[in-house]
């Protein structure tokens, strides 16, 4: 396939995307095709589902009924004895076998004992929790089995929610727990009573969160391999995190990690959901092994909804001085986090609190929080992972003392936002903002967004009719997560090699939820050895090959695992510098490369091809390469210079390198009669530092946006009163679709961070919570007066309508 | 151990197959286990639009289709798929990067091979809305949109100078 010569179509941009210190900068910036692009046009690609052979064994899993219980009994011997059905296993089966699942978090930091096995063994925690395990030849019998599975049930009082989880005196959660507190963090920066007692103004609120999901287009899927005579396991899997899975496999059965290879397939979608840590990754390796075959499950969508998340209150306080500038700010966040698993889709409640006040400089900030357990489903990795909330409540708290001080939101913004000349920033979480240019960013967005159009627009509408809202929020997502303790700590490793006919491979930790990291990789790494792309193959996702590392969360495979390939790229490429400079009777340090060559740097037409260097070195290493270090393979891994592990004079740390921003703006109009939504019109301005492929970022950019429209408006996993999950289909749990979204228009700026080598930050993730709070805005607008008494994401017609009512009246 | 299964034949892809599956299975089963498995399983109640196949040349959620009711008729999967139309959609694909997992992508490019057959020149509401039976979680929908109108565009050059008058 032919690389269009085009340059980005991306605004604002220009020379910009260009960047130092990797030499000549061919492809970062360029806007080219995904690698492997034909083989998604063609349908070629193959996911996990792709990969069951015919002759695995299936799995159904019967699940919980109840929110909480004390399993008695369980009857296997009609479902046993059903067609197709080969063998059911229950928790003390499982038991009998394997170990415990180990925690994404370590074990000692909960209040209590935390023995998580991938099917009860005794006290079930959430509907939905797998019970046991129904393996037949085909997914068929083995769903039809299921209802022959009987399980006596001793009920325990569930608490299915935050208030009744910290009720004094109320029932527990989890029946060996002193507490259903979790986890609490205290932030605290200046004198925030005297901040108050001083300020000129003050308000305050309450926003809550439903509960939402990540929802990709692929649902779960694992497929174990046991091979009994080498006693060695494979498992395909939808994993972002391959190398932690195989470590929490060696653990729960007892092997070596050399005995178990873990594989990634290509994944079609993951935004959090398939980070390590479910049930059912352990569960297929135990049946496998136990039954000496091949033995896959693959979720069903309803299952799909049982991943929980974000559902949590926060009451804030904002002060502000007369000139509009904020002096204070506290808030108190409660989330509900559900049971907890093996996973870590809780932490997201503990990184909320650390993104507080997000892209403004506030002496006085106080914010205190606390994660309760419950007996809902897990939390789920989610894309936002905890900031989009921050973001969302202090992008309320501006538009509410901008209220109180008769001020422009905007210019209430302008006066607070932090100054460029003011990074790096300390938050008063401890985590140290690299870089940012936000004020410009704004001005940006009102190039891009015709602001005084929608005002006359809004004014001309008829607001018993329809009420059109206008928004504005920024957005700081912390990327690079990286948490001491944690299975792994946030390093990224990459492994590179010059083959011999001169092609170049990356095998890297990081892995690929499907966003196209591969072919930014590929274009940093081009850009070392003035090759194409083409000429780069990036492997990920098989813990046979690649190196260990996190995986792909938080936005890290640029930022990371492209800054690992980049520094042994850069080592290798000395290397073959030696050979060239030796071929061409030149110094190593006048050497160019660049479009497969390698030049002298003053007279081009000494030059070499990179292809004849490297077979030189190959074919002539006790010659003319005899110094040159063989194999012509580096491995590297990054650290991020701006993660500090060891806590600082005030008790804290920073876990997260690399801040993006954006700042959207919205309009959107209300159906009076039926309270629905239409966003109307979008923009946004981003800014993840140096662009390596304008393209992947604008796509996965809009993703985001479109994800932060859906969660605000539609999106929302509901449970009845029993703690079942009510919304367990697309129907019940709306996703946006075509017709709903506007396009969404977009401009980048470029502020490169100073802590990594290539100037980028995260890219991906950042943008939902943006998208998430404008809305909010937007249609606390569209409310008028009324618009402060907006207190609950999303805006569903129920909870939108008496809103409407109350802005009418 | 008694299951109702059933012989099937029909033509997938260009070529004649016959099989024997399970009364209860769904098309987008078979084909699967046939091997046609670049249409997905997405959700199986028919929301998605991910497992979309085209059935006697009409765009169908293979999900809501019993096995047993596409005996003796003809699916065609993306991978079956091939026209100019089918190319040019492919070559939009990719240039206004239409994809990012590519989970939703054959039923996407299928849905738009059938609106660009019917229709030559929708307007951004016309694909919106023809695609509006096929979630996408990655892209916002944005690059799609863009994608199908690119294809659109080129068609409608292409036939304009299939239409005017040689000149040499
Ligand atoms: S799998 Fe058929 S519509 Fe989703
Ligand atoms: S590209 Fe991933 S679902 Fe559409």
């Amino acid at each position: 396939m032919a690389i269009p010569e085009q340059e980005s179509a991306a605004n604002g941009t220009g020379p910009a995307l260009s960047h130092a210190g990797v030499g000549t900068a061919a492809w970062v910036g360029r806007d080219i095709p995904r690698k492997d692009a034909d083989r998604f046009v063609l349908g070629h690609i193959d996911y996990t589902a792709d990969m069951i052979a015919p002759g695995t064994l299936r799995v159904a899993i019967v699940r919980s009924s109840h929110a909480h219980a004390r399993i008695g009994r369980i009857d296997t011997a009609a479902a046993s004895a059903a067609p197709g059905v080969v063998a059911v296993f229950t928790g003390a089966d499982v038991r009998a076998c394997s170990a415990p699942m180990p925690t994404r978090v370590p074990r000692e930091r909960f209040p209590g004992p935390v023995d998580i096995w991938c099917l009860a063994a005794d006290e079930v925690l959430y509907v939905g929790q797998p019970i046991a395990a129904v393996v037949a030849t085909s997914l068929n019998d083995a769903e039809a089995a299921k209802s022959l599975v009987e399980i006596d049930y001793d009920m325990l009082e569930p608490v299915l929610d935050a208030a009744a989880a910290l009720a004094p005196g109320g029932a527990l959660a989890r029946a060996d727990w002193p507490t259903n507190v979790v986890a609490r963090d205290t932030i605290r920066q200046g004198d925030l009573d005297r901040a108050f007692q001083a300020a000129f103004r003050t308000v305050g609120g309450e926003i809550s969160f439903g509960s939402g999901t990540s929802a990709p287009m692929e649902p779960r899927c694992y497929i174990a391999d046991w091979d009994d005579r080498a006693s060695h396991l494979t498992l395909h899997g939808t994993l972002q995190q391959p190398h932690p899975t195989r470590w929490m496999l060696a653990q729960v059965l007892g092997l070596r990690e050399a005995q178990i290879r873990v594989v990634a397939p290509p994944a079609g979608g993951t935004f959090g959901l398939k980070m390590v840590g479910h049930p059912e990754e352990a569960l297929v390796a135990i049946l496998s092994r136990e039954l000496k075959r091949p033995v896959a499950f693959l979720e069903s969508r309803e299952e799909c909804f049982l991943a929980n998340a974000r559902e949590q209150t926060h009451r804030f306080e904002i002060a502000a001085d007369a000139q509009g500038r904020i002096i204070a700010f506290r808030n108190t966040i409660v989330a509900d986090v559900g049971a907890i698993g093996a996973g870590g889709g809780w932490v997201m409640a503990m990184v909320t609190p650390t993104v507080f006040p997000t892209v403004y400089d506030v002496p006085n900030v106080a914010v205190d929080a606390v994660a309760v357990t419950t007996n809902k489903p897990p939390w789920q990795g989610i894309r936002g992972y905890g900031k989009e909330t921050a973001n969302l409540v202090m992008e309320r708290a501006v538009e509410l003392i901008a209220v109180e001080l008769g001020m422009s939101s905007i210019e209430v913004r302008r006066r607070n936002l932090l100054p460029k000349q003011a990074f790096p920033h300390r938050l008063p979480s401890g985590l140290n903002l690299d870089s940012g240019d936000y004020a410009p960013a704004l001005d940006q967005l009102l190039d891009l967004f015709p602001l005084d159009e929608w005002r006359q627009r809004q004014q001309d509408a008829d607001s018993n009719d329809k009420r059109i809202g206008i928004g504005f929020a920024f957005d700081l997502t912390p990327e690079g997560a990286s948490f001491p303790g944690s299975m792994q700590a946030g390093f990224e490793t990459s492994t590179v090699t010059v083959d011999p006919t001169g092609t170049v491979r990356v095998a890297t930790s990081v892995t690929s939820p499907g966003g196209g990291n591969e072919t930014g990789i590929a274009q940093i790494v081009a850009d070392v050895f003035g090759l194409l792309p083409d000429d780069v193959t990036i492997i990920q996702g098989d813990t046979d090959i690649t190196p260990f590392g996190t995986g792909n969360t938080s936005s890290r495979s640029l930022m990371f695992g492209g800054a690992a390939a980049v520094l042994a790229a850069r080592e290798l490429k000395s290397r073959v510098a030696a050979c060239a400079a030796t071929l061409l009777q030149a110094e190593p340090g006048e050497l160019v490369f660049a479009q497969g060559r390698i030049c002298v740097d003053a007279d081009a037409d000494r030059s070499v091809p990179f292809k004849q260097a490297v077979s030189t070195i190959y074919t002539h290493a006790y010659s003319i390469a005899a110094d040159i270090e063989l194999p012509l393979q580096v491995i590297k891994t990054y650290r991020s210079p701006n993660i500090r592990h060891v806590p600082d004079e005030f008790g804290r740390i920073s876990a997260y390198p690399s801040f993006p921003y954006s700042v959207h703006a919205a309009a959107i109009e209300i159906d009076v009669a039926t309270a629905q939504v239409r966003v109307l019109d979008y923009a946004a301005i981003h800014d993840c530092g140096v662009v390596v492929n304008p393209g992947l970022v604008e796509g996965q950019f809009r993703g985001a946006v479109a994800m932060g429209i859906g969660a605000a408006l539609w999106e929302e996993l509901l449970y009845d009163e029993s703690g079942a999950t009510r919304t367990n289909r697309f129907k019940s749990y709306v996703l946006p679709r075509a017709p709903d979204l506007p396009r969404i228009r977009m401009g980048h700026r470029v502020t490169p961070s100073p802590f990594q080598p290539l100037g980028t930050k995260g890219a991906g993730e950042s943008g939902f919570g943006g998208a998430m709070s404008v809305i909010t805005n937007a249609i606390a607008d569209a409310l008028g007066e009324h618009g402060r008494h907006v207190n609950r994401v999303p805006f569903k017609p129920d909870r939108l309508l008496p809103l409407l009512a109350g802005a009418l009246s | 151990m008694s299951r109702p299964s059933i012989d099937l034949a029909l033509r997938l892809d260009h070529r004649d197959v016959v099989a024997h599956v399970d009364g209860r299975a769904l098309l987008i089963e078979a084909i699967r286990d046939l091997g046609a498995r670049s249409a997905r399983i997405g959700c199986l109640t028919g929301d998605c639009g991910a497992c979309t196949v085209l059935l006697d040349g009409q765009p169908v959620k293979s999900c809501l289709v019993l096995a047993a009711a596409a005996d003796g008729r003809e699916v065609v999967t993306l991978e079956g798929s091939a026209s100019a139309i089918a190319e040019t959609v492919r070559r939009a694909f990719i240039a206004k990067k239409g994809f990012q997992c590519g989970y939703c992508t054959s039923g996407m490019i299928l849905v738009a091979i059938d609106l660009l057959e019917a229709f030559a020149t929708p307007t951004e509401a016309d694909i919106r809305s023809a695609i509006s039976g096929n979630l996408c979680r990655c892209t916002g929908y944005d690059d799609i949109v863009s994608a199908i109108a690119d294809a659109a565009e080129q068609l409608s050059a292409k036939a304009a100078t299939r239409e005017s008058p040689e000149i040499f």
